[in-house]
């Protein structure tokens, strides 16, 4: 939903400056079947309506909260995924995977700073 | 090449008309609280007939793995409108009350003012939910050529709240 801003603004032609919707990648190949599949590589923020982030990269789903409904913003700590081996979502691997904790929450800082579609 | 993009996801449709016919008109329906158990091409024992939609999906593309901007209606929608997550606004969680000032900044670049800038006609009709005083004050169209939005979201004004 958020790539549709980038990805008609291909369509018609508009370029975008830098200031211009920064979490909004172009998928217009994707939307028009012409192209491979919507990279895995850039990092999907998800939004919770209780104000809790959580983010998609390639494999992994890091829930930075607690609980599958609702969830509240993190104090502590969240859930991390293996959407590939879990889709269910029913093993946490938070405590066995610092290093990809630590580098999806440099990821998500990184993209709250700068915006999605700047991310390298 | 015509309607190359359509989107299901009703209640609020965007749409750009282009006045010639060498550029694709752009419709998107956008619905609010629909699962994507609830239409039969995504899910096809579905109590729901949705015959047209099932239509649109066979004859363009259906998404598995797409999400909205946010798991809630107003931050998702001036995510779809300006391509900016919407806890980048002063709104970091839920949704708008009615009558709230526009959500959407006066200087924002919009898929609206965007798809105008490239010679479209533009038009939203049913549910809007980013601010409505625009509605009640002069001065601001939000961009859209045809601002024929439904003044409300599911929540109702502040006041009716109160005198509940």
């Amino acid at each position: 939903m958020i790539d549709l801003f980038a990805s008609i603004a291909e369509l018609v032609g508009v370029p975008l400056g830098s200031d211009v919707a920064v979490d909004s990648v172009n998928q217009l190949d994707s939307l028009l079947g012409t192209g491979s599949a919507i990279s895995p590589a850039i990092p999907l923020v998800h939004h919770s309506g209780r104000g809790a982030f959580a983010l998609r990269q390639g494999k992994w789903k890091l829930i930075f909260g607690r609980g599958s409904d609702r969830v509240q913003p993190l104090d502590g700590d969240g859930l991390l995924y293996d959407l590939k081996e879990d889709p269910a979502e029913t093993r946490d691997r938070w405590q066995e995977e610092p290093r990809i904790v630590k580098d999806l929450t440099a990821a998500l800082d990184r993209i709250r700073r700068d915006g999605r579609r700047f991310f390298p | 090449m015509k309607a190359a993009v359509k989107l299901c996801l009703p209640v609020f449709l965007v749409t750009a008309v282009w006045l010639h016919a060498d550029r694709p008109n752009i419709v998107l329906i956008v619905a609010d609280d629909m699962g994507y158990g609830d239409v039969g091409c995504y899910q096809p024992s579905s109590k729901i007939p949705t015959p047209h939609m099932d239509t649109i999906a066979r004859e363009g593309i259906r998404f598995t793995d797409a999400h909205s901007a946010d798991s809630v209606c107003t931050p998702s929608r001036y995510g779809l409108l300006t391509g900016r997550y919407c806890w980048r606004t002063s709104l970091k969680r839920a949704v708008l009350f009615n009558y709230e000032p526009p959500l959407i900044e006066p200087d924002r670049l919009t898929l609206a003012s965007m798809l105008s800038r490239a010679g479209y006609r533009t038009g939203i009709f049913g549910k809007w939910h980013l601010g409505l005083t625009f509605s009640v004050k002069a001065g601001r169209s939000v961009d859209f050529d045809r601002p024929l939005p439904w003044p409300g979201g599911p929540l109702p004004d502040r006041a009716i709240m109160r005198s509940l």
